[in-house]
């Protein structure tokens, strides 16, 4: 069990920092925020690397580098998120 | 046993409702169509004597997968394979949303907050009960009688600072 939740913990924190050195802000600047699409690092990079993590663990088992690779693909996907889905 | 079934099933039911609807109204469904579709059916409500922003609300939750999808996705999967299909769900709710041009707040959250509730009372009020009871909220809303039910959302709408 713990070590389960160390692994989510490893992919937050590597998504958190790998966002942080990207240059992905704390939070989005345009107001409100609730309408506003911008992506930081508290929505959605946490959320994206540990669905990521969720999946890769029931997919693969319980390894630490799969976390890692969670959380970069996690803070990846935040940062990219306005190419991949187009800009609004 | 029976009669316990049902009375667990309305009372998932009732949290599910209170957990999308409340979300939604927070992160401003009623307040303005996200795409053209949601404007439509919004304009229809209100022709057929309903609340514009409750029209809103429904076109909204029509056009995207908000906290009533966030909801009902996170109860399947808390289902099958406990709290980590909560966050699935998560992830998946936030890629639908931006494909169908909503930031994601809602969904992503309504799908985290149903998985937090489960986890709290699966000891008492199983999975499986949710999935059931999310069924029936959404039906009381979507399904029922639009024009009441989009009246109910105007007024929530109201009180939360939302709409007009």
């Amino acid at each position: 069990m713990i070590n389960i939740v160390l692994l989510y913990l490893i992919s937050l924190i590597t998504s958190i920092v790998v966002a942080l050195l990207l240059k992905v802000p704390i939070l989005p600047k345009k107001k409100p925020i609730r309408f506003s699409f911008e992506t930081s690092i508290i929505f959605p990079t946490p959320i994206l690397a540990l669905g990521i993590e969720a999946i890769l663990r029931n997919l693969f088992g319980n390894y630490i580098y799969l976390a890692f690779i969670a959380g970069l693909f996690g803070a990846l996907l935040s940062k990219y998120a306005h190419k991949l889905f187009g800009e609004v | 046993m029976e009669i316990l079934d049902i009375i667990k099933l309305i009372i998932a039911g009732i949290i599910c409702w209170i957990n999308f609807v409340l979300i939604d109204t927070y992160f401003g469904l009623p307040e303005k169509p996200g795409v053209l579709g949601a404007k439509t059916i919004g304009e229809k409500i209100k022709e057929i004597g309903g609340n514009l922003n409750g029209g809103y609300f429904m076109g909204n939750i029509v056009c995207s997968p908000d906290a009533s999808a966030g909801t009902l996705l996170a109860s399947i999967m808390n289902y099958l394979m406990g709290v980590e299909g909560g966050l699935i769900t998560a992830l998946l709710v936030w890629i639908g949303n931006r494909l169908c041009a909503d930031p994601g707040y809602a969904g992503t959250t309504g799908a985290l907050t149903i998985t937090l509730i489960i986890y709290l009372l699966h000891p008492i009020i199983e999975a499986k009960y949710f999935v059931g009871g999310m069924i029936l909220a959404i039906f009381s809303i979507q399904g029922f009688e639009h024009k009441y039910a989009s009246i109910l959302l105007g007024k929530i709408a109201k009180k939360m600072n939302r709409g007009e």
